[in-house]
């Protein structure tokens, strides 16, 4: 798997994932959004731009904004919208944890994908805030978080623990126990809290295993990159010693080449209006 | 299985009555009685409603095995949709196989037999014999070792060309911390006492594993879907009668707990009683998943 570390390659499994997720969610909005009233659109944390291109592309009426903390994901992104000759889909780089730079009710919907925790348990509120600040009043939030579900492969569960004690330690967590790392299941009380209205939650497997699922698979490659990155800061928090996370991975990735793998994760898709 | 005495127990009166502290999720009488048909609704309706995979073609069937059957809900609304289709369900726990069999007699349904059988044994039935046997939530009665054993065994009663579809639920996230909680000691005392296919116990691990164990059976067309199971306030009455459910599980799991040391009595307690309060927040969001995998046998 060399091949996963280069940028083209990385690209292309963001799009496989990207199309799998929407596959999963059956579309790229909750069935709540009218998106014929839908002209100015936030998308926050957007990566490469894969969902906001493909809204664009899809919504002729629609202009996007997207931010991402990440310049070289920008850049990916603005290559991307270029490429399909969009001019309604404008990329800035910008720190999400401070006041955004954008003018109050201005957008219809701010959209957010996450597989990471993002945001400090305590950086939450002040972010949502803001998205409450900068949309209309009539305005939708949809968070999207993915959170790691079980799987047949030792390694990927060891995985998922490891990720959860890391988050945890890097003071991520909801609170000291277990499991509670990951944003998705608080979204709906964050939004609550943030003053946001007739809030709702729906929860979709994606299959990351079986046979003949290439978007899957393609996901859990995508998660593995990211999974090389946690190598550092779990030697760091003393979770595995450089050795054992070494052999771990090499694990996973055999794992997955094997008739039974068997693995999902879920994708925990909150919203609420703003009035 | 309860040794210990406990005040809340005793200010309850009855031990098998036992939620410690479920203020409000009390389960009425009502719901004793239908808890079983609810948690049925309850997995179907994740299901999409569908009571085996679509592949199946169950009408072209005669004869069907319920594996661990409980009150045989599953077995009485194949009854109905299948009024042809002889069904027999089994299971090792005498009290829902009794409720079974007094539903199926005032319903005078012939079609239907029940048994009180071990199904981690071999059964006392002939090669061959059935066109369908299904499977759901059997973890708690199957230790992993076994499972393939029992397999094995549904394999040789299945018809060739007869289909096997075991179903099992695995508890993912929720936003109550203390039921996070109990789940990780939960999974960590079944795994000290062999009970966990996850030699760290982080998570009981059957559900993704059934899949392998088909494949490994050699089973032809072997395939599974995957349904999450909604535990949040949008999952309704009958998500927080599953959740006490499962707090009461872990309460029986209590001694088990305190004897291997992994926590003291009085901070399993406190667990119970935190998780009790939060799954009563009314914005409970949280999720399972319904892993079912199927396969035909083959012609041989």
């Amino acid at each position: 798997m060399e091949n996963l570390h280069s940028g083209a390659m990385v690209s292309v499994l963001e799009q496989a994932q990207h199309h799998h997720v929407m596959h999963c969610l059956e579309g790229l909005l909750p069935p709540i959004i009218d998106v014929y009233k839908l002209k100015q659109v936030l998308d926050v944390n957007c990566h490469g731009g894969a969902w906001a291109v493909e809204l664009a592309l899809a919504y002729p009426g629609v202009m996007v904004t997207g931010l991402d903390s990440d310049p070289e994901a920008i850049e990916i992104a603005r290559h991307k919208a270029m490429t399909a000759k969009l001019q309604r889909v404008r990329f800035y780089e910008a720190n999400l944890t401070v006041p955004l730079k954008l003018q109050d009710e201005t957008f219809d919907l701010v959209h957010l994908f996450t597989s990471q925790p993002l945001f400090h348990p305590n950086e939450w509120p002040h972010f949502l805030h803001e998205c409450k600040r900068v949309l209309k009043p009539t305005g939708v939030i949809n968070l999207v978080n993915v959170t790691l579900g079980p799987g047949s492969s030792h390694a990927y569960q060891r995985f998922c623990v490891l990720i959860d004690q890391l988050w945890r330690a890097m003071g991520y967590g909801f609170s000291d126990k277990p499991g509670t790392a990951t944003p998705g299941v608080y979204f709906v009380r964050m939004l609550n809290e943030a003053g946001f209205n007739k809030s709702s939650y729906d929860i979709r497997p994606i299959n990351l295993g079986g046979w003949n699922n290439p978007g899957g698979k393609a996901c859990y490659q995508l998660f593995l990159k990211n999974l090389l990155k946690t190598r550092e800061p779990l030697i760091q928090y003393k979770l595995i010693s450089g050795d054992e996370f070494d052999a771990l991975i090499a694990q996973t990735e055999k794992d997955i080449l094997e008739a039974d793998f068997c693995a999902m994760v879920a994708l925990i898709s909150a919203f609420a209006v703003k009035r | 299985m309860m040794q210990s005495s406990h005040p809340m127990q005793q200010s309850s009166g009855n031990a098998a009555s036992f939620p410690p502290t479920l203020p409000r999720i009390q389960v009425s009488q009502s719901d004793t009685a239908n808890l079983n048909t609810l948690l049925h609704q309850y997995l179907l309706r994740a299901q999409e409603g569908r009571l085996y995979p679509e592949i199946i073609p169950v009408v072209e069937m005669e004869c069907a095995l319920d594996m661990g059957c409980g009150a045989g809900e599953w077995i009485f609304d194949m009854a109905k949709n299948h009024p042809k289709l002889r069904i027999y369900g089994v299971d090792v726990d005498e009290m829902p196989l009794h409720r079974a069999t007094q539903r199926r007699n005032a319903k005078g349904l012939c079609q239907i037999q029940l048994r009180h059988i071990d199904i981690t044994q071999p059964l006392p039935v002939p090669d061959s014999f059935f066109d369908f046997v299904h499977m759901r939530r059997c973890t708690r009665s199957i230790a992993p070792t076994q499972w393939p054993g029992v397999i094995a065994e549904c394999i040789r009663v299945l018809k060739p060309e007869g289909w096997l579809v075991m179903a099992e639920l695995e508890l993912c996230q929720i936003s109550s911390p203390a039921m996070m909680a109990i789940q990780s000691v939960m999974t960590q005392a079944r795994a000290k006492y062999g009970n966990s296919m996850h030699i760290r116990g982080e998570m009981t691990g059957m559900a993704p594993r059934l899949y392998g164990m088909l494949l490994q059976a050699q089973m032809d067309n072997v395939a599974y879907d995957l349904h999450t199971v909604d535990l949040g306030f949008m999952g309704g009455h009958t998500a927080r009668l599953f959740l006490t459910e499962i707090i009461r599980y872990a309460w029986r799991m209590r001694p088990m707990v305190v004897e291997q040391q992994m926590m003291s009595s009085e901070g399993f307690d406190e667990l119970i009683k935190q998780a009790s309060s939060e799954l009563l927040a009314p914005d409970l969001c949280g999720w399972g998943v319904l892993i079912t995998a199927y396969g035909k046998r083959g012609n041989t």
